[in-house]
C-alpha cells in the first residue's frame, strides 16, 4: 500500500513539480542572459565602463534572478504544506483517512515524495547558481578557468582552515552532503508536524500550524546558538554548528513525526 | 416508477396487496414467470428485504411457487386466484361500507345508493343493445 | 442473526460541556438497511465519524465484523461523508484509478457503467461538474464497492426529487443482500421505504432502535409521523 500511496502522491506533485523545476531553468537563461551584457566583459579589460541601457537592464535582470531564487525555495515549501493541509486537515481529508492504510504509511508517503521535491528543486538551485558562477567566471576572466580549478581553489582555502583553527575540512564538507540530503527529508517532517500541532487548537488553526512551524525553526536556531557558544575557534566553531544543525533537525524531525503520528490517530478532528 | 405507499400500515402488508391485485388483474398471468425480489424492489423503491418478507405471505398463502432455480411462478389454481380475487374486493366493500357509515348510511341504504348508480348503467346498457 | 456492528458504551465528549455521543449501546444486524435518523445536532455524524475512524472515541468500544476500528474494517466499509472529499483538478478517471487501487472490492466496470447512465464524461475534471452530479459521482464511487457495511451520511439532504429517486435507487440496485447499509438522515419521509430497520437518536442518546414495520404495525403511523410526535417540542 505504501508503493501505492506514494504512486498517488507523486501523480498528484508531478504537474507543480516539473513547472516550478522548468521556472528554475527559466530563470537560470535569465541570468546566464544578464552576464552576456557588454559591462561585464568590460570589466575584464579594466578600460573603462560603458554603461549603456543594457546594463542597467542587466544589473535589473540579476536581481530579479536572485528573487525569483528565492521565490520558487519558499515556494516548493509553501506548495508542499499546503497540500499536505489539504489532503489532510480539510474536507479531502475525509478520503485520506478512510483509505485502508496504517498512519506511517500515509507519513511515509508524504515525506518521501515532499522530500524527493524538494530534493529536486535543492539540486537545481545549486545547479543553476553553479551554471550563473561560472557564466560571469567566464565573461569576466575568460581565459582557461575551469570549474575544476575554483573547486581545488575552495578546497585548498579550507585546508588551510584546517592547520590555522583546528577546523576539519573533510568533516564539515561531509556533514554538509548529508545535512543536505537528510534535511530534504527532515525538513518536511517538521513543516507537517507543525502543521498537524494547528490541528489541536480549536480555530484559526492553518493560522496556527504556519506560526508553530516558525516558533520550531526559531528555538531551532536558539539551540543551535547556544551550543556553539562553547566553541573556542571559528574552526572549532564552524563544526560544531555543522553537527548540531544535523543533529537537532533529526530530533526534531523525529519529534514532529511523532506529533503529526499523534494528531491524526488520536486527535483528528476533520470540520 | 415508485409504488405508492400508504403511511399508516406496515409496508410489507402493502406490497402483499398490490402484487396480489397484479396477479388477479392479469398482470402476471397463471403459471407466469415473476421478477426477481431485487428487480421489483428496484421498480417499486423499497427495501428487497421487505419486498422479500411480501413474497414470503404470498408463497405461504399458495399464490406465488417457488420453483428452485426458475424463480418464481404465479400458480395455476385458477380457484385460489378467484377466492383472493374475492377477498380483495370484501376489503374494497368494507372500506366502503365504512366511509358510508362515516356520512350517516345504514348498510341497507349504502347499498341502494349503489343500485341506483349501477341501475343507470344498465339502462344505458340496454338502449346500446 | 449476525452481528456486524457492535458499540458498547460509545461516549465523545468534545469538552465536559459539549458530549456529541453519550454511552451509546448498539448491536446492527448483517444484511439489513439501516436509517440513523435525529434532528441535526443528535450526533449522527459524530457516531458515523467514530465508525469511520475519523474521530477517537472518549470511551467505549467499536467493532465492524468483529474487529476494532482501523485498516482491515476501512477495507471493508464504504463511507460516503456529507462532503465534497475529491480533489477538484483530478479527472473522473484519474479517481477510479485511485479507488481501484486502494480499495481490493471496487468494481471499475461498475463504476463506468454507471457513469455513463448519468452522462458524465470520465475525462472531465470534478471541478468542471456541477454540485450535484459531483454528489452522484461520489455516490457512485462509494456504492461500486462490494463492501460489507456501506455508511452514507445524509445523502439525500439538499437535493431535488429527481436527484433524490436516483440516489435511492442506486444504493438498491447495488445493494449485496450480505451488506448493512447505514444511512443517516433527517428527512424520513424520503428514505422510510427503502429502510428495514432506524435508530433514532437525541442530544447525543440512542432513543430507539426497532424496525419499521414494527413502528406502523404498533401504532399505526409513519416512522416519519412518530418521528415528529417522539422529538415534538
Amino acid at each position: 500500500m505504501l508503493g501505492k500511496l506514494i504512486k498517488h502522491e507523486w501523480k498528484g506533485t508531478y504537474r507543480m513539480g516539473c513547472l516550478m523545476l522548468g521556472a528554475m531553468a527559466a530563470i537560470t537563461f535569465l541570468g546566464w542572459l544578464s552576464f552576456r551584457a557588454p559591462v561585464w566583459k568590460s570589466m575584464n579589460g579594466g578600460s573603462e565602463a560603458s554603461f549603456g541601457w543594457l546594463d542597467i537592464f542587466s544589473m535589473f535582470t540579476v536581481m530579479i534572478y536572485a528573487m525569483l531564487l528565492a521565490c520558487i525555495t519558499f515556494g516548493i515549501r509553501i506548495y508542499l504544506g499546503a497540500r499536505f493541509y489539504k489532503t489532510m486537515y480539510t474536507d479531502e481529508g475525509y478520503l485520506t483517512h478512510t483509505l485502508p492504510v496504517t498512519k506511517n504509511q500515509i507519513l511515509a508517503s508524504k515525506i518521501l515524495v515532499s522530500g524527493l521535491w524538494t530534493l529536486f528543486i535543492l539540486l537545481s538551485v545549486c545547479l543553476s547558481l553553479f551554471i550563473l558562477v561560472f557564466s560571469m567566471v567566464w565573461t569576466v576572466i575568460p581565459e582557461g578557468f575551469l570549474p575544476a580549478d575554483f573547486f581545488a581553489a575552495v578546497w585548498e582555502m579550507m585546508e588551510e582552515m584546517e592547520s590555522v583553527f583546528g577546523f576539519r575540512a573533510a568533516h564539515f564538507v561531509g556533514m554538509w552532503i548529508v545535512a543536505s540530503l537528510t534535511g530534504v527529508f527532515t525538513s518536511n517532517a517538521i513543516l507537517f508536524g507543525a502543521i498537524s500541532l494547528g490541528q489541536l487548537v480549536p480555530r484559526a488553526r492553518l493560522l496556527m500550524g504556519i506560526l508553530f512551524y516558525i516558533l520550531i525553526l526559531v528555538a531551532e536556531q536558539m539551540l543551535v546558538s547556544m551550543f556553539r557558544s562553547f566553541a573556542t575557534t571559528i574552526g572549532v566553531y564552524m563544526n560544531i554548528n555543522m553537527d548540531l544543525r544535523f543533529l537537532i533537525d533529526l530530533l526534531a524531525a523525529a519529534l514532529l513525526y511523532a506529533a503529526s503520528y499523534l494528531v491524526i490517530s488520536r486527535k483528528l478532528n476533520l470540520a | 416508477m415508485a409504488w405508492e405507499l400508504d403511511n399508516d400500515r406496515p409496508i410489507y402488508a402493502q406490497l402483499v396487496e398490490r402484487l396480489q391485485v397484479q396477479v388477479v388483474s392479469g398482470v402476471y398471468q397463471p403459471g407466469g414467470k415473476l421478477p426477481s425480489v431485487r428487480e421489483l424492489a428496484a421498480v417499486a423503491a423499497v427495501n428487497p428485504n421487505t419486498m422479500q418478507k411480501a413474497f414470503a405471505e404470498l408463497e405461504k398463502s399458495g399464490l406465488i411457487i417457488t420453483q428452485g432455480t426458475n424463480g418464481r411462478v404465479v400458480t395455476e389454481d385458477e380457484r385460489l386466484i378467484q377466492d383472493i380475487k374475492r377477498q380483495l374486493a370484501k376489503r374494497h366493500g368494507e372500506a366502503y361500507f365504512s366511509a358510508m357509515e362515516g356520512l350517516g348510511y345504514t348498510r341497507i341504504q349504502a347499498v341502494g345508493i349503489l343500485q341506483d348508480m349501477e341501475g343507470r348503467g344498465e339502462v344505458e346498457d340496454e338502449r346500446a343493445d | 442473526m449476525n452481528e456486524l456492528i457492535e458499540i458498547q458504551g460509545l461516549t465523545k465528549a468534545y469538552d465536559a460541556q459539549h458530549v456529541a455521543v453519550n454511552n451509546v449501546s448498539l448491536m446492527l444486524p448483517q444484511g439489513k438497511i439501516i436509517g440513523l435518523l435525529g434532528p441535526n445536532g443528535s450526533g449522527k455524524t459524530t457516531l458515523i465519524k467514530m465508525l469511520n475512524g475519523l474521530l477517537t472515541p472518549t470511551q467505549g468500544v467499536i467493532r465492524i465484523g468483529g474487529r476494532p476500528v482501523g485498516v482491515e474494517t476501512k477495507a471493508h466499509v464504504s463511507y460516503l461523508p456529507d462532503r465534497t472529499y475529491l480533489s477538484g483538478n483530478k479527472k473522473v478517471t484519474q479517481i477510479l484509478d485511485f479507488f481501484c487501487d486502494f480499495y481490493a472490492d471496487f468494481s471499475r466496470e461498475r463504476a463506468i457503467g454507471m457513469l455513463g447512465s448519468l452522462g458524465v464524461d470520465p475525462d472531465a475534471r470534478m471541478g468542471t461538474l456541477s454540485k450535484g452530479t459531483k454528489e452522484k459521482v461520489q455516490l457512485i464511487l462509494v456504492m461500486s464497492r462490494e463492501a460489507d457495511l456501506y455508511i452514507l451520511d445524509e445523502p439525500i439532504a439538499g437535493v431535488d426529487p429527481a436527484a433524490r429517486d436516483y440516489i435511492l435507487r442506486t444504493i438498491l440496485n447495488n445493494y449485496n443482500p450480505n451488506a448493512t447499509v447505514l444511512i443517516s438522515t433527517h428527512l424520513i419521509g424520503d428514505v422510510e421505504q427503502v429502510l428495514d430497520e432506524v435508530i433514532f437518536m437525541r442530544y447525543g442518546h440512542l432513543v430507539l432502535y426497532t424496525s419499521v414495520d414494527n413502528i406502523r404495525e404498533r401504532h399505526g403511523k409513519s416512522v416519519d409521523a412518530y418521528f415528529r410526535e417522539v422529538f415534538a417540542c
